[in-house]
């Protein structure tokens, strides 16, 4: 039976605005999620027929809270910049991993929240703005 | 078309570039100045892409004897 390769998450390269932010994160990811627009007709089944609607997507990750990073993100906030993000999963320490990118993206939230005695953490969301979108591409 | 030449002059990797290095690329307006005000990048220069004399080499055979080659 053949195998599928496992690996474990610790190479992940993430930029924002062309800058590197790797390593502020320990987890990051995206959402890609297509609304259903029900359209069903009367039928023997009674089965609800249903068509793909509009897509929503956004980046999401946990960052450790920082003043690189609060350089880098509030601008960006505070002035609703539109900007690239690029995330590449094990990009990090291998250039031909599959590469998602979105040149339109807003930080709509920035919520820094500190807990007594554990690491600086505040949770990171930025939505896709154009309706390019999020693009896959082939790491070189 | 002029590109810019520029130097990662932060401590983090820009656009792939790694930090002291220097690359060329078409950089939007918005983008390259908020690297450059986040101290991430300088900007060394803007030219014009040529190739430079020297800078290439033919395949092997391309050119025919009539024109110098071997």
């Amino acid at each position: 039976m053949p195998t599928y390769t496992k690996k474990v998450s610790k190479h992940d390269r993430i930029e924002f605005d062309g800058t590197d932010v790797s390593n502020c994160f320990e987890t990051f990811g995206f959402t890609s999620a297509k609304g259903k627009v029900p359209v069903g007709g009367f039928s023997v089944s009674g089965v609800q027929e249903n068509l793909s609607g509009e897509t929503e997507q956004s980046f999401v990750g946990t960052a450790f809270y920082t003043e690189e990073f609060a350089a880098l993100v509030w601008p960006l906030h505070a002035n609703d910049t539109n900007f690239q993000i690029l995330y590449q999963p094990n990009g990090l320490v291998d250039a031909t991993a599959k590469t998602y990118y979105a040149e339109g993206c807003q930080v709509l939230e920035f919520s820094p929240s500190n807990t007594f005695g554990q690491a600086s953490k505040t949770p990171f969301s930025a939505v896709v703005v154009d309706n390019t979108g999020i693009q896959q591409a082939t790491g070189t | 078309m002029t590109v810019g030449v520029y130097v990662v002059t932060g401590s983090r990797r820009y656009r792939g570039h790694e930090p002291g290095t220097e690359f060329h690329a078409k950089l939007e307006p918005g983008p390259e100045r908020r690297a450059v005000d986040r101290g991430d990048i300088r900007v060394i220069d803007r030219i014009v892409p040529t190739i430079q004399p020297g800078s290439y080499q033919l395949p092997t055979g391309w050119l025919t004897t009539q024109q110098g080659g071997q």
